[in-house]
């Protein structure tokens, strides 16, 4: 462990599990797309517009997900002071932010064919904006500071505040929406999927993860060779990795 | 060498005293508040019905907005004569001299909005019953937004375009003191009892109490570098 | 074949979102990946004009700024 927070061993980690992480992702997103859009029967109620649901519900779970171990990372960096850690967020919050985009986006094309509109002030929906915000908001503050050691901290110290608010902002607005009585939506008619309906979709949510492990460990391995780009092992593998 | 509450005392005190010579500084927000909520009704129109059904809406609305406005000033002054570097350094608890400096902060903003917003009320034609759950739910909805607010207005002190940073980082923030607020002051009017609501509140301020002290020394330490 | 770029009508919005996510997704990866080329060359630049501390301090620069 100690190791692999230095950040030549960590790049030389990450540069051999890259690879792999690649042949899993196309394995698991061919299965995903074809078993979602072909061998997947239309569902009773939506029709074939309940497709939708392979991108849209892999987007919003990583969109949380990736904001979670932003989190972990941020107290790891707080208090430890591991350098990797602030590598890593600084890594995830554009794919972060970019599902969480997706998420909504997908979420409104599925909402006007089967609600009849592009947006409606679900429980969902409205937390799922207040987590593009943070992610923004986190871009913003990191902009913003002087040095880099600052936005570091700063933003460590925003995620954790944030990540102690979602769960209360989620609360919130469903209790909100409940008081509120919208009309019923339920994405999910049956409680319980069809296997042929499933599997594609957990190979769905797994190859959103495989890709967002994939790529923030390239944006990683980028800022390995940039913070230090005068070592002798940055220069050796810029040299012989032509 | 002096007790931490006299440290503690001594910060409040001399806030709430540069507070009183800067009069402006919690007058303005007032204003604010006042200016937001008389456009209301020249931009929806007078209707009696529709304002009094949209009041808890605009009053909580424009109750945040002077927070909003009002929190940049927390810790600028501190921040560029040097008094936070002295309050960070000083032996006692850091968390302590932030939390004086809220209660003062609040005692003369948030406190007076608390006492404009049954005005405006009537203003905006809410039935008279509302008006007590809506200072009540102000009363402890308002020391959320300036506990809130000193932490994120900590961690933007003396940065370029730091308002408006802190306004984009604070509102998401301030959505389930908003939710809580309004709803209080809705089920009031609609003659349903608003207890829920109002203890929700009252566990969000524990909560803020509890947490944000802690965080935002950590955020004045870091942004002192 | 027709039928199943239709979607029972739904097309427009199925292939909408999967074309969404492809090109997001696909942006992510070629912003990264054209970062790594760009700064595996400067460096190799840097290092080939009998490099000095002080060009690869200036890549850091530019790569934090960035």
């Amino acid at each position: 462990m100690q190791r692999l927070l230095a950040l030549k061993n960590f790049y030389a980690f990450a540069k051999a599990l890259s690879p792999w992480l690649l042949l899993t992702w196309v394995a698991l997103l061919a299965y995903g797309v074809i078993g979602g859009l072909v061998w997947a029967p239309a569902d009773y109620q939506q029709g074939e517009a309940f497709r939708i649901i392979y991108v849209h519900v892999p987007s919003a779970f990583l969109s949380l997900g990736i904001y979670t171990a932003m989190a972990m990372m941020a107290a790891i960096h707080l208090i430890w002071r591991v350098k990797l850690a602030t590598i890593w967020i600084a890594a995830s919050v554009p794919i972060g932010a970019s599902f969480t985009f997706l998420a909504l986006l997908t979420g409104a094309l599925w909402g006007k064919p089967m609600w009849g509109t592009w947006w409606v002030w679900d429980a969902r929906l409205t937390s799922e904006l207040v987590l593009l915000f943070l992610y923004l908001g986190y871009i913003a503050l990191h902009r913003a500071m002087p040095r880099p050691d600052m936005a570091e901290r700063a933003g460590s110290l925003l995620i954790l505040i944030g990540v102690v608010n979602v769960p209360i902002v989620h609360f919130s607005v469903t209790w909100w929406y409940t008081l509120h009585q919208g009309p019923t939506l339920s994405r999910f008619a049956k409680p319980a999927m069809a296997p042929e309906m499933l599997m594609p979709l957990l190979a769905m949510i797994a190859a959103f993860g495989v890709f967002y492990v994939w790529l923030a460990l390239l944006c990683a391995r980028n800022a390995c060779l940039a913070r230090e780009s005068t070592s002798t092992w940055v220069q050796e593998e810029v040299i012989n990795n032509a | 060498m002096i007790s931490s509450w006299h440290a503690w005392a001594a910060v409040l005190g001399r806030d709430c005293q540069l507070a009183c010579r800067h009069l402006q500084d919690s007058v303005l927000p007032l204003l604010f508040f006042g200016l937001v909520v008389s456009l209301f009704p020249l931009a929806v129109g007078a209707s009696p019905n529709l304002l009094a059904r949209m009041a808890p809406g605009i009053l909580w609305i424009g109750a945040l907005l002077a927070m909003l406005l009002s929190m940049e000033q927390l810790f600028r002054s501190d921040f560029e004569d040097g008094s936070l570097e002295q309050m960070a350094l000083s032996p006692v608890s850091l968390a302590g001299t932030v939390m004086a400096k809220v209660i003062a902060h609040w005692c003369l903003t948030g406190l007076p909005l608390v006492l404009l917003a049954p005005v405006l009320a009537l203003a905006l034609h809410l039935p008279a019953s509302a008006i007590s759950v809506l200072c009540l739910a102000l009363l402890l909805g308002t020391p959320v937004f300036s506990l809130m607010g000193a932490m994120v207005s900590a961690l933007t002190v003396g940065l370029r375009r730091g308002g408006l940073l802190l306004s984009l980082l604070l509102m998401p923030l301030y959505v389930p003191v908003l939710i809580f607020g309004s709803s209080a002051v809705l089920q009031a009017m609609d003659g349903l009892s608003a207890r829920g609501p109002l203890l929700l509140l009252a566990g969000l301020l524990v909560l803020a109490i509890t947490l944000t002290p802690w965080a935002t020394a950590a955020a004045v330490r870091i942004r002192l570098g | 074949m027709l039928e199943f770029f239709q979607m029972g009508g739904y097309g427009l919005y199925v292939w909408l979102s999967y074309a969404a996510v492809a090109v997001v997704l696909f942006l992510n990866v070629w912003v990264s990946v054209m970062r790594h080329r760009r700064l595996k060359k400067s460096l190799r630049v840097t290092i080939k004009s009998d490099s000095t501390a002080t060009q690869a301090v200036e890549i850091r620069q530019e790569y934090v700024d960035a």
